[in-house]
């Protein structure tokens, strides 16, 4: 089972705190930073697990994470889970954000912090992969977007595309 | 995008904030503009969402957002999607789940699962999946499930629905009814849609770990359909992923084998083992990227690990040997990772660790890869291919390395290494050998339970004794002892220092002068053994005697109080005119009793926590054998007591039952105590024991929970869970307390205290769930708790006229009246009855009314009770009637349930005499 999904940039600061069992605000804080001290100092030719030894993670835990551009997206996931599968499961879900905002940056997920939650809900719910097919997740976005009433895009600057891919 | 301005100026404000002191003031400024702004009741719902949706951002920012959970409701009510939208994201991010709030949104989820718009249906669904409640689990779960079989509902509805379910079913199972339901959704596994496939094959794998027997027709479904998508090559392109079909849902698949048995069906079989060749094949062609090499192996490696699991081909096994060989040198880290994880699965179950061992030589390598998560995988594998043949190659290798290694990993190394030597150990001067190292090493990183260990083998094992004597004299003579080290020599040689005492440089001088010149650097920890040590010299070696009170006798003012107590006491035995008493006291220690082994459960403790269960764990063939054998198959249901008490003669009608009966009985019977009584135990268990202490201060109380472990093992995955069954009230863990151990150890005790509020009146006590792990096998005890409407009785004493005034005016209303007969029969010839009676409704709360009743043996009594809300009075009359052992019991109260519980509160007790 995914337990939680954190997306944060390199200096630590939260985009997405998504946990799948119910965590006091003070806990989900200290559970970044302790992921963030963890995964920061990690190079990116080293493998994108780390085993969590840590108070807040289980012992069993896994920690799976990607790191593109500014910002670091961390799947903290127990051993039924494939790690690679995982892996593959954050890359589904960049591409799905991608496609949602139109060549994401972290601009948009600060300012659309909502939206993120909504596109994460269709990708994994209840710490389970519900959808990997990008068509479908972006077509349930969008239709949920089209039962709002539609306003203006607001103008943005992106601060460097994720679309590059995992480093 | 449906942007808020005032949102996004709020966000742009924060950024601009330079420190995090600016950035509070702006939070603060904030949320005192919200909390005006919600005071306001004509707030429209477009600035309701607004606000929300400031109120979530700030709590992703980690500041606290204890308000606005009753407006995220009113915006679920709302009917624009938008608003509807936000409130279900509030309540899944910021409500808490034990909030009142959430009762109050089950009507509306259960509006918008039937809702016709199936935008509504997926919020509502989703909503769930991410907070699972336990009310929502045992109003909606029908409602849920009709979703996934209905075939009206979209392909959206049902995906999500299947994860609802999931996590209901793991989160309550007790409350969704799953037996009921589970075989039916079998057949969703063959849904066309591919995302609904996925959703039911996560669910079916959790039923199927709790009805393996009823759902392995699921594992026929699974092998048809991955042919489909392996050989077959029958899916949609959208579900491509680099070039590989549904990678996630082949991986379910692959999973959901592994909790079945081979299948015995050879055509199906024959299927399987087509599949995982297939597998292997196709990703030994080259691939063109590396996101599609990812890919490939996360299927591989799942293959690869169902093939090990259901052993059903050895050749492939082999073949599998050597792919992963191949892995574990692989220049990508990730692959080396998995290779040796994958190989430490496979030397779990392989008969002939041959081919594993081939690579010993490239594992040991890889404990100084560069990647911290490869050596831990390094030192997994090490650890389960062991056996006797390379335990000494390998204990050796590990003790090099513990140096040298990471200190997150060496308190793990130094168990593994220590469990090790103990199995595979075929001389007894290699085991002390490299115990002493390890402790003298690792000993920082490590328990006591290593050196109690270390100890214990030796008590028992004759043999060992006098090696481990001398081996314990160089220790200390060496220049640097270690702490455990130091203390397991001072103990070996207290027990057995005579063995060794003619032999040369040996003589009893010489070993208490080594004990003496370390104890100065050594904690206050390891000079109480150390004195215990002296003390057991005086007895062993009567011509130092002198020495070592002298010795003792300095002790005797030492600032530490165990150090100085043990130095008194120790020199008065030592100075007894009665020399009887010495020898006595020092005689030779018995050998521990075999038990299993402390290091075992520690490791193992550490592999416990998922919400699947673990097909396999570290470690070799064995105990991977004797877990099989003994997982049980539903881990929720209790455990049934493995030996049934004896039947009483009075009941042998029934036998089955005996056991379970007398415990209910026996629990019964503290709850009753516990309903006139402040402390005491509640529950009393082959198990544990579960002990209270309650505090009430109307309308609140404190509860405390002992929980005590009165079994042999040590109790893990403890949880202690007060659930109120009543939504008057409120029961929540205090604040501020140290959180449950990992472990329990026998005789140990853990305690945690409960804040509960009384909201209003209330009929139904709360529950207490405790579950814990023995054993490798997980119980439930739950337990009704003895919080009552009347703990929240104050006694109120009213004039004697008064009495019967209101008594009359409360039996007018006829609405809070409770009235029963009960027969008590010790009335008739016990005097002490009636000042028994008297203290009982006492004890229940009322104040005594002397002198209000015309009848001098009646008893009368007031008691007011105070909730949050309101209070309420309440009156009783007892009328016993002593030549016919019986007493009517009457009770009046403004509210209907506070009499019911009074008067049942009463007869409980007086039943129970």
């Amino acid at each position: 089972m995914i337990e939680s999904v954190l997306i944060f940039n390199q200096l630590g600061k939260p985009r997405l705190i998504k946990t799948y069992k119910q965590l006091d605000t003070a806990t989900q804080q200290q559970l970044l930073r302790e992921i963030h001290s963890l995964v920061s100092k990690r190079s990116d030719t080293l493998c994108n697990f780390l085993h969590g030894s840590q108070q807040l993670v289980g012992s069993s835990s896994r920690i799976v994470y990607r790191h593109y551009a500014t910002l670091y997206f961390v799947f903290i996931v127990d051993s039924s889970e494939s790690e690679l599968g995982i892996l593959d499961l954050i890359q589904v879900f960049v591409e799905a954000l991608d496609r949602v905002f139109e060549n994401v940056c972290e601009l948009d997920l600060i300012f659309h912090f909502d939206d993120v939650h909504y596109i994460l809900s269709e990708v994994v719910s209840a710490g389970m992969v519900v959808e990997t097919n990008l068509a479908e997740i972006s077509k349930a976005v969008n239709e949920g977007r089209r039962q709002k009433k539609p306003l203006p895009e607001p103008s943005r600057v992106g601060i460097g595309a994720l679309r590059r891919g995992f480093v | 995008m449906a942007a808020m301005k005032g949102l996004t100026v709020f966000i742009a404000d924060m950024r601009k904030c330079r420190s995090r002191e600016e950035e509070e003031r702006r939070v603060n400024k904030e949320l005192a503009n919200i909390r005006t702004k919600f005071k306001d009741n004509s707030l429209n719902g477009y600035n309701r969402k607004k606000y929300v949706c400031k109120l979530v951002y700030m709590s992703l920012l980690g500041y606290d957002v204890n308000f606005g959970h009753r407006e995220a409701v009113e915006l679920i009510n709302s009917s624009k999607y938008s608003e509807k939208q936000v409130g279900y994201l509030a309540v899944t991010l910021v409500v808490p789940e034990e909030s009142d709030f959430l009762r109050m949104v089950v009507g509306a989820m259960r509006r918008d699962i039937h809702d016709t718009n199936e935008f509504n249906v997926c919020l509502a669904l989703n909503a769930i999946a991410n907070l699972g409640a336990r009310e929502i689990a045992s109003a909606l779960t029908p409602d849920i499930f009709m979703q996934l079989v209905s075939s009206a509902s979209s392909v959206f509805a049902k995906k999500k629905a299947a994860l609802c379910l999931l996590r209901l079913l793991r989160r309550h199972p007790d409350a969704v009814n799953s037996h009921e339901w589970a075989t039916r959704v079998i057949p969703y596994m063959g849904h066309r849609d591919i995302g609904v496939t996925m959703s039911v094959t996560s669910l079916v794998t959790a039923l199927a770990q709790q009805y393996p027997d009823e759902m392995r027709k699921a594992g026929a479904f699974a092998v048809r359909r991955l042919k489909s998508l392996v050989i077959d090559n029958s899916y949609s392109m959208d579900y491509m992923y680099y070039n590989v079909p549904v990678p996630w849902l082949q991986i379910k698949f692959l999973r959901l084998l592994q909790y079945f048995p081979a299948p015995e069906n050879p055509e199906l079989r024959m299927q399987l083992l087509d599949i995982l060749r297939h597998i292997i094949d196709v990703s030994q062609e080259p691939q063109r990227d590396l996101q599609q090499m990812n890919a490939q192996y996360s299927i591989l490696f799942e293959a690869i690990n169902l093939g090990i699991e259901l052993d059903i081909d050895q050749g492939l096994m082999q073949e599998c040997a050597v792919l992963l060989g191949k892995f574990i040198t692989s220049r990508e880290t990730n692959v080396r990772y998995l290779g040796l994880e994958t190989m430490a699965h496979l030397a779990a179950y392989i008969e002939n660790l041959d081919a594993v061992k081939t690579y010993q030589g490239v594992i040991i390598q890889s404990l100084r890869d560069r990647d911290v998560s490869v050596r831990r995988r390094a030192l997994d594998l090490l650890y389960s291919m062991c056996d006797v043949s390379n335990a000494k190659m390998i204990v050796s290798e590990l003790l090099r390395h513990m140096a040298v290694a990471d200190f997150a990993l060496r308190e793990e190394m130094a168990l593994k290494v220590a469990i090790l030597t103990e199995k595979y150990a075929t001389e007894y001067s290699w085991y002390v050998d490299v115990m002493m190292r390890l402790l003298s090493l690792a000993g920082d990183h490590m328990g006591d339970e290593v050196w109690h260990r270390v100890v214990q083998v030796i008590l028992g094992n004759e043999e060992l004794q006098t090696y481990a004597c001398k081996i314990s004299l160089q220790t200390l003579k060496a220049p640097v002892c270690h702490e455990s080290a130091f203390k397991v020599s001072a103990y070996v040689l207290g027990e057995f220092g005579h063995l060794i005492a003619n032999a040369e440089d040996c003589a009893p001088i010489d070993q208490l002068k080594a004990l003496q010149a370390k104890m100065p650097a050594t904690s206050v920890s390891g000079r109480n053994v150390a004195l215990t040590t002296i003390a057991k010299f005086i007895n062993l070696f009567p011509e130092i005697k002198s020495l070592c009170l002298r010795i003792l006798d300095r002790y005797r003012n030492a600032l530490d109080a165990e150090l100085q107590q043990r130095a008194c006491e120790y020199y008065a035995l030592g100075t007894l005119e009665n020399e009887d008493l010495l020898p006595t006291v020092f005689e030779e220690m018995p050998p521990f009793p075999d038990r299993q082994s402390a290091l075992m459960s520690r490791l193992l403790k550490k592999e416990a926590d998922t919400e699947d269960q673990r097909t396999w764990v570290f470690g070799g063939r064995e105990i991977n054998r004797e877990r099989k054998m003994h997982t049980p198959s539903t881990p929720t249901t209790p455990r049934p007591p493995e030996l049934p008490e004896p039947a009483s003669p009075q009941a042998p009608a029934s036998p089955q039952q005996p056991a379970e009966d007398l415990a209910v009985r026996k629990s019964k019977r503290h709850y009753t105590r516990l309903l006139w009584e402040n402390d005491g135990i509640l529950f009393d268990g082959d198990e544990i024991q579960v002990g209270l202490v309650s505090q009430f201060k109307a309308p609140a109380g404190r509860v405390g929970v002992f929980l005590g472990n009165k079994a042999t093992a040590p109790l893990s995955d403890i949880s202690v869970q007060a659930i109120a069954q009543d939504m008057n009230l409120a029961i929540a863990q205090a604040a501020n307390q140290d959180p449950l151990p990992s472990a329990l150890m026998p005789l140990g005790q853990v305690r945690l205290f409960f804040d509960i509020a009384c909201k209003n009146a209330f009929a139904q006590p709360p529950l207490l769930r405790i579950t814990y792990n023995i054993a490798g096998s997980s119980s439930t005890v739950e337990l009704q708790m003895p919080v009552t409407v009347t703990h929240f009785m104050d006694p109120v004493t009213i004039s004697v006229g008064d009495f019967f005034a209101r008594w009359k005016q409360l039996g007018e209303g006829d609405v809070g009246e409770a009235q029963s007969v009960i027969s008590m029969p010790f009335l008739k010839t016990d005097q002490a009855g009636m000042q028994w009676l008297r203290s009982v409704v006492g004890g229940v709360g009322f104040a005594l009314i002397n002198g209000a009743d015309p009848e001098p043996d009646n008893i009368v009594g007031v008691g007011i009770v105070s909730s949050e809300s309101a209070r309420f009075g309440c009156l009783v009359r007892a009328e016993p009637k002593k030549e016919h052992g019986m007493t009517r019991f009457t009770v009046r109260s403004t509210n209907a349930d506070i009499a019911k519980v009074a008067l049942a509160n009463i007869a409980m007790i007086v039943e129970s005499k």
